[in-house]
């Protein structure tokens, strides 16, 4: 009965269209040339161009890779040219998870990328080749002529571009511009070649799906979602194996640094050969106060974190530093940068020790940082490049640890008689895994590269040097 | 192009029919080879849309709209037209087909029809984008679901869903108004 219903409706609105005259879009919409052909030109819209802001770069050349797959998709019973394509656009959302996980691991800094760059340029073009050569043969087949040849000159473009990011040449403006309406030519240039097909176009047969557009689609967005998510929590989280800590026995050298001010809560970290270092003590001094008036509480956005810095000088004018951090709210996961950058007088700087302390299951345990080094590196600043000591690192804490905490312990001999000693810490915090693309976090604040958008603190505290005689 | 070719019909030159074989000779394969699917009926069809076009060209206006929307409206009619004699030839159990042909048209009905269509046309367009293209490719271009579902890069069964929700969407908007 429904049935019957349904065809009568039907026959009816088919007999009521032969007065109507649809409009000139309704019937161009028909065209089974225009959807594929549309999704092949944004794709490639999308993949040839990178607008290195708010990680357009990913979420753009995610999208256009499926695109062109999809198109392709359509039209790949068309001639094998278009089959071939179709392989390609498969092997190239391949290529496109691979590409996410070399940027966003560790991987990105080794020299294969240089080969991975290479492959990809290859492919590219040879992609751009069968995709006209494949265009070519239906207009062959139909004895049309095709007016335009932007493809030719989207190979150029992509090798041109490709050879600029190799050499990571700097644009002039001039140069920058003519890129970018070279690029608008070849774009539109491609969208006429679907606008010109009419005729032609109206012969294909769009190979039929299984899976829709709108379906594949949203599976490969969430798979490369995941990819991602996967690849920066595995890259982000360095491995922390700590050890239980154990209180040390009181020695009478810790008595005597105590009573010179050391905070006791700070020293029970120490191990007792770090501490014999420090015997021959004459001043200690506790900064919990930072210059410029900065409170201790150091603030990264919500989370905070305490800051303690302890001066030791000895009597053969070594000074001892201790950089200690508390998490009070927030936790790190995420390798966490700490840079130290001793005084500009300092020689001899040494990395005496470091750990990081943190409660699991109500066990405290200590571990060793994952990466800390000191080392003579270069720096540049407006005056031209310099050389100095620094040490720089980063760490993280397990997951479902609770009070995180650390230190670092140094130490570097000053010329007698300073006027005062200053000691910087650059701390870097990631709330979140995502640094896309990858880098160590010391590496950023070893490049100056941090900006407000990171969550990035500077202290600094100064020591009056302690005149012996 | 259009303007030329049309002025050499009107002409009655065959350079004319030749350009409108080479430029719309796809389009019209497209349309009435959906409708019609058999090869022969579809080539015998096509030659009835060329004389139509050939008699019935001073009928068309640049005013009134694009050639290729005056062809395409031609080209589809013919071929539906042509379904429904092929239908009652061979005495298929198209009723409703056999019923609308034996009915006489009279002015009245003309005019009745006329209204239909108009109230019809206003409620396509308040159909969303997706859905009028849904429906032009079901009612107009009379496409199987698998065409539709592979032109526009969709499964049957999806395409058969959304064909069912129209389907009632336009039952609604229409209300009882049916033939």
């Amino acid at each position: 009965m429904s049935e019957n219903k349904n065809n009568e409706f039907d026959q009816d609105m088919i007999n009521r269209l032969s007065d109507i005259m649809p409009s000139e879009e309704e019937i161009w919409s028909a065209n089974p040339w225009k959807i594929p052909i549309d999704l092949i030109t944004w794709g490639l819209a999308f993949t040839m161009f990178f607008i290195k802001i708010w990680n357009l770069d990913y979420i753009l050349s995610t999208i256009g890779v499926i695109l062109m797959f999809l198109g392709f998709r359509s039209l790949r019973n068309e001639n094998i040219w278009f089959k071939m394509c179709w392989i390609l656009s498969i092997i190239r959302l391949l290529m496109h998870w691979v590409s996410l996980i070399f940027d966003t691991s560790p991987l990105s800094a080794q020299k294969y990328t240089t080969v991975f760059g290479i492959t990809t340029l290859i492919f590219l073009i040879v992609f751009l080749l069968l995709f006209r050569k494949a265009l070519m043969t239906v207009f062959d087949q139909e004895r049309h002529k095709m007016e335009r040849d932007p493809l030719i000159a989207a190979s150029a473009w992509i090798a041109i571009m490709f050879f600029l990011a190799f050499a990571n040449a700097t644009l002039h403006w001039i140069l920058f511009i003519i890129i970018i309406i070279c690029y608008i030519f070849i774009i539109r240039s491609l969208f006429r070649v679907g606008d010109n097909i009419d005729d032609t176009g109206y012969r294909l047969k769009p190979a039929p799906v299984r899976v829709s557009n709108n379906r594949m689609t949203l599976i490969y967005i969430a798979l490369t979602i995941l990819l991602v998510l996967v690849s920066c929590i595995l890259s982000n989280h360095l491995r922390v194996e700590g050890q239980q800590y154990k209180q040390p026995d009181t020695t009478s050298t810790r008595e005597i640094l105590i009573n010179k001010g050391f905070p006791e809560d700070l020293l029970v970290y120490l191990s007792s050969q770090d501490v014999e270092q420090m015997r021959d003590t004459v001043n200690v001094e506790t900064h919990t106060k930072y210059s410029g008036g900065i409170d201790n509480i150091i603030k990264f956005g919500l989370h905070k974190m305490e800051a303690k810095t302890v001066f030791v000088q000895t009597k053969d004018n070594f000074i001892y530093v201790l950089q200690y951090f508390h998490w009070l709210k927030g936790k790190t996961y995420w390798q966490d940068g700490i840079q130290i950058i001793p005084d500009t007088n300092a020689t001899k700087l040494e990395l005496i020790s470091s750990g990081l302390l943190y409660d699991l299951q109500d066990v405290t345990y200590k571990a060793d940082f994952p990466r800390l080094q000191c080392k003579d590196t270069n720096y540049t600043t407006f005056f031209g490049s310099n050389q100095r000591w620094q040490i720089y690192g980063a760490f993280n804490y397990p997951f479902g640890s609770r009070n995180q905490r650390g230190y670092v312990l140094y130490r570097y001999s000053v010329p007698e008689e300073p006027f005062c000693i200053i000691s910087f810490v650059n701390y870097v915090h990631n709330q979140l895994p995502f640094i896309i693309p990858y880098f160590n976090t010391e590496d950023k604040l070893l490049n100056d590269d941090c900006s407000i958008g990171d969550k990035w603190q500077q202290y600094k505290a100064d020591y009056n040097y302690y005149k012996t005689q | 192009m259009d303007d030329q070719m049309i002025e050499l019909i009107k002409e009655r030159k065959d350079d004319g029919m030749r350009i409108l074989q080479q430029q719309y000779g796809g389009l019209m394969q497209y349309i009435v080879g959906n409708i019609l699917k058999d090869t022969r009926d579809t080539e015998e069809c096509i030659s009835d849309i060329y004389l139509l076009v050939w008699n019935k060209i001073e009928s068309y206006s640049n005013l009134k709209g694009k050639f290729s929307t005056w062809l395409t409206t031609i080209t589809r009619n013919t071929a539906v037209n042509y379904l429904k004699r092929k239908s009652i030839a061979s005495n298929t159990a198209c009723a409703e087909l056999t019923e609308d042909l034996s009915t006489p048209t009279t002015p009245e009905l003309d005019l009745l029809n006329k209204e239909r269509a108009s109230q019809l046309l206003k409620t396509i367009q308040t159909l969303s984008i997706r859905e009028q293209h849904l429906f032009y490719r079901k009612y107009y271009y009379l496409q199987s679901t698998a065409q539709i579902g592979a032109e526009l890069g969709m499964t049957e069964r999806s395409v058969e869903g959304k064909l069912y929700r129209l389907r009632k969407k336009l039952q609604k908007l229409l209300g009882g108004d049916l033939a």
